[in-house]
């Protein structure tokens, strides 16, 4: 089939702007397709570096470390200043540790309960799957940004809601902010990301 | 019932026996007046610090927490936050005339553990609320400056020649019920700001006492217009 010059004209710029639309959909425009991108990503290591914000403070308290995350559910998130500790998550356990003095301390307060909630969020985040917590209803707006709002009224008294952005590398976060209230939030952005990288078990395990 | 006695009259003569160390009088004009020493203490103007905090609770537990507090020596303010290594706020509070809890999280939600808490700081960072009521040197020669709360709580602020500070603060029956010592440079190292002590050891007395050792990590002066 032949078509005439005016078809071809009406129709070309609607087959562009198709196939343009085609090139734009990135791995972050929907659901299926973060799980999709998610689902490559076997391991994760990044440096990080956390600012907290309060109303009180005149200039933020900036935190930094780096983290390792084994799928489907292995998480070593460690600050390495101002104060050196790690959050071990492994089979299912977490453990707090600090260097105090030279010495490695286990750390077993009552906020570690409230952590090992975050830590298992920040596994499904690894994992793409964002909408699948039970604590936590997501929603996906434009420019790569995921917003979660808890579902119950208890840990909205904790966390208000948590921004992620995604990067533009497939599978991976650029930022994430953890907002507590209007008046206090923290903000992690991540860099050196590695990807698929073979990890030593003893990560999740010793700190 | 008879032990319970006993350790009730033991308890009671202890109290009835308590009393404050002896203060003796400065001689030779080439001694520095205790008073020069002890103003010293405490900060001057608004700050803003960061500390390590980790706390001794009954039992003998320890926890790691960081405490930030924002004071002002001017008016006497004091705003107190303690969130854990990552950053999660616990506990919000701000001291100005009465207390005001604007958040807290389970444990570290009641009124009597902000109560304590802002206590402890005032303690820590301010100078005492009552007049001077003595002055002078103790046994072991380190100056000492005596002051009378208007609750007739008792605090000694005690420098000695190393220049590293103690705080006593006793029951108005002179039982001891807090110590603070500070410490500098070796111990720690963090601070860069000359009068503001790298560790502070705050130690509780009595039933349920704890400890809480502080370890600084930043300490900021604020602008005097700066926001409470």
């Amino acid at each position: 089939m032949i078509m005439d010059r005016p078809k071809i004209s009406q129709a070309l710029p609607k087959v562009i702007l198709a196939a343009a639309a085609f090139i734009c959909i990135g791995w972050a425009d929907t659901w299926d397709g973060i799980k999709a991108a998610a689902g490559k990503v076997t391991s994760v290591s990044a440096e990080f570096t956390q600012e907290k914000h309060m109303k009180i403070l005149s200039r933020p308290l900036v935190s930094g470390g780096a983290f390792h995350f084994q799928a489907p559910n292995s998480l070593r998130w460690e600050y390495q200043y101002p104060v050196q500790s790690a959050l071990l998550m492994h089979n299912g356990k977490t453990k707090r540790y600090i260097r105090r003095n030279g010495k490695i301390v286990e750390d077993a307060g009552a906020s570690l309960q409230t952590m090992q909630v975050v830590l298992q969020e920040i596994t499904l985040w690894m994992r793409g799957r964002f909408d699948e917590n039970p604590m936590f209803s997501a929603s996906l707006k434009p420019d790569r940004k995921i917003v979660l709002s808890p579902k119950e009224k208890a840990l909205a008294t904790i966390i208000q809601r948590i921004e992620l952005i995604l990067s533009e590398r497939a599978g991976m976060m650029e930022s994430v902010t953890i907002y507590e209230d209007e008046n206090s939030f923290t903000r992690l952005e991540f860099k050196n990301v590695v990807q698929n990288r073979s990890l030593e078990a003893s990560l999740f395990r010793e700190f | 019932m008879k032990h319970i006695s006993l350790h009730l009259c033991a308890l009671c003569l202890i109290i009835s026996c308590s009393s404050l160390p002896k203060v003796f009088p400065v001689t030779g004009s080439a001694m520095p007046a205790p008073q020069q020493d002890c103003r010293h203490v405490f900060p001057n103007g608004k700050w803003q610090f960061l500390h390590a905090i980790e706390a001794t609770v009954p039992g003998g537990e320890n926890r790691l927490v960081m405490g930030v507090t924002v004071i002002s020596s001017n008016d006497r303010t004091a705003q107190c936050v303690i969130m854990t290594i990552e950053g999660l706020v616990l506990f919000d509070a701000r001291y100005d005339q009465g207390l005001i809890i604007n958040r807290g999280v389970p444990p570290f939600d009641s009124e009597g553990f902000a109560g304590g808490l802002i206590n402890d700081i005032r303690l820590i960072f301010f100078m005492p609320d009552g007049p001077l009521i003595e002055s002078g040197i103790l046994k072991n020669g380190s100056s000492v400056c005596r002051h009378q709360n208007p609750d007739g709580r008792i605090v000694d602020i005690i420098t000695h020649t190393d220049k590293s500070w103690e705080l006593r603060q006793y029951s108005k029956h002179f039982r001891l019920t807090r110590t603070v010592n500070a410490f500098f440079g070796k111990r720690a190292g963090h601070s860069d700001q000359p009068g503001i002590p790298d560790r502070l050891e705050l130690t509780a007395h009595g039933f349920p006492g704890y400890a809480l050792a502080m370890e600084l990590v930043e300490a900021v002066p604020l602008r005097p217009e700066s926001r409470l």
